[in-house]
C-alpha cells in the first residue's frame, strides 16, 4: 500500500479512536442528560431531552448513530439554552447544528494561530541561526536565555503582564476582545512565546551540527558568502527537524489556544471548549474536540508529506 | 534548482494560507466602542437573555435595560414599586389583581396590554416549562387571566404572601415573539425596557441601544433616579478579575464588575476611578449533615455546638475580604421573621473543647467523626475558606478531610437525590445562598425544612433537617401574613439557631470598580440598569 494511503488512513483510525474516546468519556461522567440540564431540571424536561437526543438508546445504538450521523457532516444539535428546556418546543428548534457553531469559530482560531506563527517561525529560526552562527558569543548566550524563557513562560501570567504593560499603562492596545488587527497583537505574542523559544532551540542545535559538517568546511575554502552557506545550504539541509517542531507548534497552538482565548477574550474554538465545558453541552464538547483533533491530525500528515520536499531522496515508508 | 523552486512554492503556499485566514479572519470585525456607550465589563456571559432571566442579574447582567417586569424593588428604599403595573391589589392569600400600564409597546411594535402580559406569566410560570425562574423562586404555580385590557389577575397555586414579591422576578416580553418564533425569546430579548436588544456576540458581549419611544420618558411615575442617557450599553465578558480591571484602567470600559479586595484598596490611592461596595443578600454558610442520611454521632447537640463553636467567624470574614460578620441567620434586619436575638455564633474554643470532652465522657466516639469540609470551587476564595475552617475544628480535637469540588461534583451533594445515596455522611458543605425576598419563608422551606425526595421539589432541595413539629410549623407560618407571619418565622429562626444546623459564615459584599465621573445606584440586589447609572451631576 502507498505510504502516502496507509498514512491517510491512519489519521483516519486515529480520529475515530480520538472522537469515539470523548463520546463514551461524556456518558461516563454520569447522567448526560442531567449534566446538560443541571440538578435544577425537572424530571419532565430530563425525559424530554433524553428522548430528543436518543439517550435512552442502548450505549452501543448512541455510538453507532453518532458515528452514522458524523459520516453525513451531522455532528449534533446544541442545547446551549438547555436550562430553559420547554417540552412545548422542539428541543432541535432551540438548538444550532454544533458543526456551524464550531466553524464559526474557526477563523478566529486560524487568525489567533496562523499571527502567532507568522511571529514564531520567522523570528525563532532567526535567532536559531544567528545563535548557530555564533557560538558561544553574546548573542548565542542571549538567544539561549530569550528562548529558555519562552519555552518556560507560564501563559496566563506573561498575557496579563502584556495586558498591563501595553494596555494599562502605554495605553497602545486593546486588553482583549476580538475586533481588528490590534486586538490580535498581544493574545499573538502570548501564544507565540513558546514556539519562538522551541524553534530556536531547535534550528540552533540541528544547525550546529549542520555546520559543523565537512560540506559546510569545503563550501566556506571555495569562497562562498557566508549568509548563502547558512541559509542556502545548512538551513535547507537542517529543515527537517524544524519542520517537525513547526509541525508540532503549529497543533499545540491550536490546542493551546485554549489559555490565552480565555485571558484575551478570544471568541475562537478553545473559547468555545471552556464554555461548552462550563455548560456540559456534550454534543459541542463533543464537536469542538472533534474539529481540533481533525486539525491536529492533518497539521501532522502534513508534515509528513513536506519532508519529500525537503529531502527528496527520502522515500518515507520504504523498507517496512 | 529543482530543490529550490520546491522549497519556494512550499513557503509560497504556507505564506498564502496564513494570509487568507488572516483576510478571512478581520471580515469578522466588530465596531469599537463609540462615546455615550456604556460599557461594562461582566464577570460571566448569560446562559440566555430570556424574559424570565430578569430575576438573575448576576447571570443575565443588564437584561432588565430590556426586559421590564410588572413590579419592581426600588435598589434604595427595598419597596416595592410600580413598572408596567401601575397599581395592584390583594384579592385573597393567593390572588393578586394588578393593573397594567396603558399606552407601552414592545420593542416589536405589539402592544402590551392584559393580555400580553397574562401570556407572558403564563409562559414563565407554567410548570410544563422548566424554567429556572421556578427553582429560584419557590414552588406554586403562578397562572394569570385577563379581567380587562388593563387589568390581569395574577394567583399562585398555594396561598403566597410573597406573591407581589415573585412578580418582581420575571421579566414580561413580547407574546408576539413567543408565537412567532419562540426559539428567540431564549437570543434576542424583545421588551418594553429604556433600551432595544441590539446584538449578542457569543462569547463576546451583548448590547443594547436608546430606546427613543420608551414610555418612562413621557411618564411622571417611571421608576429610576435618571432617565436614560447612554446611547448604547454594551456588556463585555470577563471571566478573568484581572482582564475586566484591566479594562477600567485602561478606559476601555467604565464599569469592572466584582473586583478583588485587594484590587479595591488598589483604586483608593489611583486617579480616574473607584471602588464601590454594598451588601448583597448572598451568604456564606456552612451546613452541617445532621438527621438525613447522615452520621449517628452529628445528632449529638453538644458535638454540634461544639464545631460551631470552634468556628472564628470574624477570622474567616478577613479572609474571605468585602464580607461583613452576618448576625447568626441568613437574612438582613428587616426581613420579615429577623430575629434580633439571634447574634453570630460565639467563638469560643475552649468551650468546644470541653462539649467535646463532656461527650466523649458520655460514650460517644469522638475519635471516630472525621468532619469532610467541603466546598464548590465556583466560591470565591473557597479553598483557604476550607482550609481554615479545618485548621479551626482540628484545633479543638475534631478530624477533618478538606475537599473543592466542581460544581458537576459538588451540586448533586448538597440535593437530597444526591446525598440519599451516601449513608452516615458527616460534611459540612460550605456554600453560598441568596436571600433576595426580603422573607424567611421560601428560606427556611428550602434549607431547613425536611425534604421528601417523592415531591416534585424535594429532590432538588438541600435541607439536611427532619423534624415533623418544626415542619407543621413552617407550614402554619407559611400560610400566614403580616405581624403573625412575622412572629411565627422569627421563633423559626431561633429554633434552628439553636439547633446549630447552619452557621452563617459572611455576609458578602459586592464591589465595582466604576469611572470616576458616573453614578452607580445599585440595591443589594446589584442590577445594572441605566435608569440608576449615569453622569455625575
Amino acid at each position: 500500500m502507498p505510504y502516502t494511503l496507509r498514512r491517510i488512513l491512519n489519521s483516519i483510525l486515529l480520529l475515530l479512536v480520538t472522537i469515539s474516546f470523548v463520546f463514551f468519556a461524556g456518558r461516563m461522567i454520569g447522567d448526560p442528560a442531567l449534566n446538560m440540564l443541571g440538578p435544577g431540571a425537572t424530571p419532565a424536561a430530563l425525559e424530554k431531552l433524553r428522548v430528543v437526543a436518543g439517550l435512552n438508546d442502548p450505549l452501543w445504538q448512541q455510538y453507532l448513530h453518532y458515528i452514522g450521523r458524523l459520516l453525513t457532516g451531522d455532528l449534533g444539535v446544541s442545547y446551549r439554552f438547555g436550562f430553559s428546556v420547554i417540552p412545548a418546543i422542539d428541543l432541535k428548534e432551540l438548538g444550532q447544528p454544533v458543526i456551524n457553531i464550531v466553524l464559526e469559530r474557526l477563523p478566529a482560531t486560524f487568525f489567533l494561530a496562523g499571527s502567532a506563527l507568522v511571529v514564531a517561525v520567522p523570528l525563532g529560526i532567526f535567532m536559531g541561526v544567528t545563535a548557530a552562527a555564533h557560538p558561544r558569543s553574546i548573542a548565542d548566550r542571549i538567544v539561549t536565555a530569550l528562548s529558555l524563557a519562552g519555552v518556560s513562560v507560564v501563559q496566563f501570567w506573561l498575557g496579563l503582564m502584556l495586558i498591563v504593560l501595553f494596555s494599562v499603562q502605554l495605553g497602545w492596545l486593546p486588553t482583549g476582545g476580538y475586533g481588528g488587527f490590534q486586538h490580535v497583537i498581544l493574545p499573538a505574542l502570548t501564544l507565540a512565546a513558546r514556539p519562538i523559544g522551541r524553534i530556536a532551540q531547535v534550528t540552533r542545535s540541528t544547525m550546529m551540527d549542520e555546520l559543523a559538517k565537512p560540506y559546510i568546511i569545503t563550501a566556506q575554502a571555495k569562497g562562498v558568502q557566508n549568509h548563502r552557506i547558512v541559509y542556502h545550504h545548512a538551513l535547507k539541509n537542517a529543515a527537517i527537524p524544524i519542520v517537525t517542531m513547526i509541525g508540532d507548534e503549529t497543533s499545540a497552538l491550536l490546542t493551546g489556544a485554549i489559555l490565552v482565548e480565555k485571558i484575551f477574550a478570544w471568541p475562537g474554538v478553545g473559547l468555545l471548549i471552556i464554555d461548552s465545558l462550563s455548560r456540559s453541552d456534550l454534543p459541542l464538547i463533543q464537536a469542538s474536540i472533534a474539529v481540533v483533533a481533525a486539525l491536529v491530525i492533518i497539521v501532522n500528515l502534513l508534515v509528513d508529506f513536506s519532508y519529500r520536499y525537503f529531502k527528496p531522496e527520502i522515500i518515507l515508508g520504504r523498507g517496512r | 534548482m529543482t530543490g529550490y523552486m520546491t522549497r519556494n512554492q512550499t513557503i509560497f503556499r504556507y505564506a498564502a494560507s496564513v494570509a487568507m485566514a488572516l483576510v478571512l479572519s478581520t471580515q469578522v470585525m466588530f465596531a469599537a466602542p463609540m462615546k455615550g456607550e456604556l460599557v461594562v465589563a461582566v464577570a460571566q456571559e448569560p446562559q440566555d437573555l430570556a424574559a424570565q432571566g430578569a430575576y438573575k442579574e448576576v447571570n443575565a447582567p443588564g437584561l432588565r435595560n430590556v426586559v421590564e417586569t410588572l413590579i419592581a424593588q426600588d435598589p434604595v428604599s427595598g419597596n416595592l414599586q410600580g413598572v408596567l403595573a401601575t397599581s395592584w391589589k390583594r384579592v385573597d392569600s393567593r390572588t393578586v389583581r394588578v393593573t397594567i400600564r396603558e399606552g407601552v409597546v414592545f420593542h416589536d411594535g405589539s402592544r402590551m396590554d392584559a393580555a400580553a402580559v397574562a401570556n407572558s406569566i403564563n409562559w414563565v410560570w407554567s410548570l410544563k416549562n422548566a424554567f429556572t425562574i421556578q427553582e429560584f423562586a419557590g414552588s406554586g404555580e403562578i397562572t394569570a387571566r385577563v379581567i380587562d385590557s388593563s387589568v390581569v389577575e395574577v394567583s399562585s397555586s398555594e396561598p403566597d404572601p410573597l406573591l407581589e414579591f415573585r412578580l418582581s422576578l420575571n421579566g414580561i416580553s413580547s407574546s408576539k415573539q413567543i408565537a412567532d418564533n419562540p426559539a428567540e425569546h431564549f437570543s434576542k430579548p424583545v421588551g418594553t425596557g429604556p433600551y432595544t436588544f441590539g446584538e449578542w456576540q457569543i462569547g463576546q458581549y451583548w448590547t443594547a441601544n436608546y430606546n427613543a419611544d420608551w414610555w418612562g420618558l413621557s411618564s411622571d411615575d417611571a421608576y429610576g433616579t435618571i432617565k436614560p442617557d447612554w446611547t448604547s450599553l454594551k456588556f463585555v465578558f470577563r471571566s478573568e478579575d484581572s482582564a475586566r480591571v484591566a479594562m477600567v484602567q485602561s478606559g476601555e470600559a467604565q464599569i469592572a464588575m466584582f473586583p478583588s479586595s485587594d484590587e479595591c484598596d488598589r483604586a483608593k490611592k489611583t486617579d480616574g476611578y473607584s471602588c464601590i461596595t454594598g451588601p448583597s443578600t448572598t451568604y456564606l454558610y456552612g451546613r452541617l449533615d445532621h438527621s438525613l442520611h447522615a452520621d449517628e454521632r452529628l445528632k449529638d447537640p453538644r458535638i454540634r455546638e461544639a464545631i460551631f463553636k470552634a468556628i472564628d467567624i470574624a477570622g474567616l470574614v478577613d479572609l474571605v475580604g468585602l464580607a461583613s460578620v452576618p448576625p447568626g441567620q441568613l437574612g438582613p434586619k428587616g426581613t420579615v421573621g429577623y430575629n434580633p436575638d439571634v447574634t453570630a455564633y460565639d467563638y469560643d474554643p475552649e468551650g468546644a473543647i470541653a462539649l467535646i470532652a463532656k461527650a466523649k465522657a458520655d460514650g460517644v466516639d469522638v475519635d471516630g467523626i472525621k468532619i469532610e469540609v467541603v466546598g464548590r470551587s465556583s466560591t470565591p476564595r473557597i479553598r483557604p475558606t476550607v482550609e481554615a475552617i479545618g485548621a479551626m475544628l482540628n484545633s479543638v480535637g475534631i478530624k477533618t478531610e478538606i475537599k473543592v469540588q466542581t460544581p458537576q461534583e459538588f451540586n448533586p451533594r448538597v440535593r437530597i437525590a444526591g446525598y440519599a445515596n451516601e449513608p452516615g455522611r458527616q460534611m459540612m458543605q460550605v456554600h453560598v445562598k441568596g436571600n433576595p425576598s426580603n422573607d424567611y419563608g421560601l428560606l427556611l422551606q428550602s434549607n431547613y425544612a425536611c425534604p421528601s425526595i417523592d415531591d416534585p421539589t424535594g429532590s432538588s432541595r438541600s435541607s439536611v433537617y427532619c423534624n415533623e413539629a418544626f415542619d407543621a410549623e413552617l407550614a402554619n407560618a407559611l400560610k400566614s401574613t403580616g405581624e403573625d407571619r412575622s412572629a411565627k418565622l422569627r421563633k423559626l429562626v431561633q429554633t434552628v439557631h439553636d439547633r446549630h444546623l447552619i452557621v452563617p459564615l459572611a455576609l458578602l459584599d459586592r464591589g465595582y470598580l466604576v469611572e470616576d465621573g458616573i453614578d452607580f445606584t445599585f440595591g443589594s440586589d446589584h442590577r445594572f440598569q441605566a435608569v440608576y447609572l449615569g453622569a455625575a451631576q
